[in-house]
């Protein structure tokens, strides 16, 4: 990989998000959530933080990521890049890096936003940050699927939905529901984030939360590793 | 003599039970403009893909000699950022190749989009994002330029300029690998020319060796009345038709070669569209 390359592609990819309001809700919905959820009601302020960071690697990680490879299929810069001499982990990665950039801009924002207190500040954000990297391989893995935006938009719903599972989940105390919830990444994150909150950050308490999270970026990398032979970047 | 660019030697490629080339075997010298003519269809575009590694031959060989960053390509189609400027995509692609920045002023200088620099490529007209296109494919200096019909469903002046440019590189020493299904044009710029019909190279060489090959047996006389006539191109026949009208002025005798598009159909009965 070739960083002279990566360090262009991210800047231009990170002006050119920074124009494209259609796509940059993604990433400014999880933070107005944020605000909405700060002046209303009386739910403890952790949780309301585990709410707002299922949204964020709901929608940017995986919606977002999905959607600006596509569109870059869609308006045939993908294959200019790629005829360039771009390869196409360099894009990849540069996508990946903009993605993680936003989730990470978004769950500081959500922190301040809801006014947390720093004991666990970094806990917090490191737990997601994972979390994100174990989801961004599904967005990437929608990118190479959709022929554009549109369809991007279609094919990362299910995952969107699949993510913020556990935020409904918890409302409904259905147990093979909530069985199935557990072996989502983000229902670890957030059963991590409990952890931190009442300072039980025992090996029994988010042991399998872990491991959960571990085998999904194992799982994805498989997975995206597949499509990527199978499909190739620009289908 | 110059060396040689691109090799192909019975180069064939199939989709399924569809031969798209069959055995093209040419070679593209350096610092040449080679044109690749053929109607839509007729695995042009394939060809391309195949010398660029987009595609892997089914039989056959194909060498260039120039490195991956050393080749420029304008595919039909590419693509820029469109809500970008047209100075921000240009110095994107200066930077992905570690092109100095200050290169950019002068290619688009050159390719007429200076005055046009700060506009946003969405807001271009389709002759302008082709030439922005041109400059993408152009600005690490490269030693190969593939152009996929670069002036296809261009105005007149565009194309003009356009060709101006293709000159002027070929001048500063890239080898131009052109496809196009306009013949004037390929009469225009391409030292050598090949037809390609069905996926087969039916007639390679020179312009000028192409048409003094097919050149029809008859003279052409014109008069100042507008009057045409055609006779055998010997000198008795000529000096007769022109005792014939001593009285008229003649306005030209020109012999009666082909154009290119004129050869591609008697070589293969069917018309470059």
């Amino acid at each position: 990989m070739r960083f002279y390359k990566v360090k262009a592609l991210f800047k231009l990819g990170m002006e050119d998000l920074l124009k494209n309001l259609n796509v940059f809700i993604y990433v400014i919905l999880p933070i107005a959530f944020a605000f909405l959820y700060a002046n209303m009601g009386s739910a403890p302020k952790e949780y309301l933080f585990s709410v707002c960071t299922l949204l964020t690697l709901s929608m940017v990680p995986v919606a977002l990521m999905g959607t600006i490879i596509a569109e870059e299929k869609e308006k045939n810069t993908l294959r200019t890049l790629m005829l360039n001499d771009v390869k196409a982990s360099e894009i990849l990665f540069a996508k990946a890096m903009i993605c993680m950039l936003f989730v990470v801009i978004d769950n500081l924002l959500i922190y301040f936003i809801l006014k947390l207190p720093m004991d666990h500040f970094i806990l917090y954000q490191l737990v997601s940050f994972i979390t994100g990297l174990a989801v961004i391989l599904f967005g990437a893995f929608v990118g190479l699927l959709a022929k554009n935006q549109m369809s991007a938009g279609l094919l990362s719903m299910p995952f969107m939905i699949i993510f913020m599972a556990p935020m409904f989940i918890m409302m409904f105390k259905d147990k093979l529901a909530e069985a199935i919830s557990s072996l989502l990444p983000t229902d670890a994150m957030m059963k991590i984030f409990e952890s931190i909150t009442k300072n039980t950050l025992t090996i029994s308490k988010i042991g399998i939360p872990c491991i959960v999270i571990i085998a999904w970026l194992v799982i994805s990398i498989c997975l995206f590793q597949f499509a990527y032979k199978k499909v190739g970047v620009d289908n | 003599m110059k060396n040689n660019m691109i090799e192909t030697k019975k180069l064939s490629i199939s989709f399924g039970h569809k031969k798209v080339l069959n055995e093209i075997t040419f070679d593209v010298k350096e610092h040449e403009i080679f044109g690749f003519l053929g109607p839509s269809g007729a695995g042009k575009t394939t060809t391309i893909k195949i010398l660029t590694e987009q595609l892997k031959p089914t039989a056959g060989s194909c060498e260039v000699h120039a490195k991956r960053h050393e080749i420029g390509i304008l595919s039909d189609n590419s693509g820029a950022y469109e809500r970008l400027t047209v100075y921000r995509n240009l110095c994107f692609f200066a930077e992905l190749s570690k092109t100095d920045v200050k290169y950019v002023e002068e290619i688009l200088k050159q390719v007429k989009l200076w005055d046009d620099r700060d506009k946003k490529v969405e807001n271009l007209s389709k002759g302008m994002k082709q030439r922005l296109l041109l400059a993408c494919a152009m600005i690490h200096h490269p030693k190969l330029l593939f152009l996929d019909e670069p002036t296809a469903a261009l105005d007149p002046a565009t194309t003009e300029e356009i060709h101006k440019l293709l000159l002027t590189l070929r001048k500063n020493g890239t080898t131009i690998f052109l496809t196009t299904h306009n013949m004037e044009e390929a009469d225009l710029l391409c030292d050598r020319v090949a037809f390609l019909n069905k996926g087969e190279i039916v007639e390679l060489g020179t312009p000028r060796e192409l048409k003094l090959k097919y050149a029809h047996d008859s003279v052409s006389i014109i008069y100042d009345d507008g009057k045409e006539v055609v006779v055998k191109k010997d000198a008795q026949a000529i000096i007769k038709a022109l005792q014939k009208n001593e009285k008229k002025t003649i306005q030209s005798i020109h012999s009666q070669e082909p154009n290119l598009a004129e050869i591609f159909l008697s070589l293969t009965g069917r018309e470059l569209k």
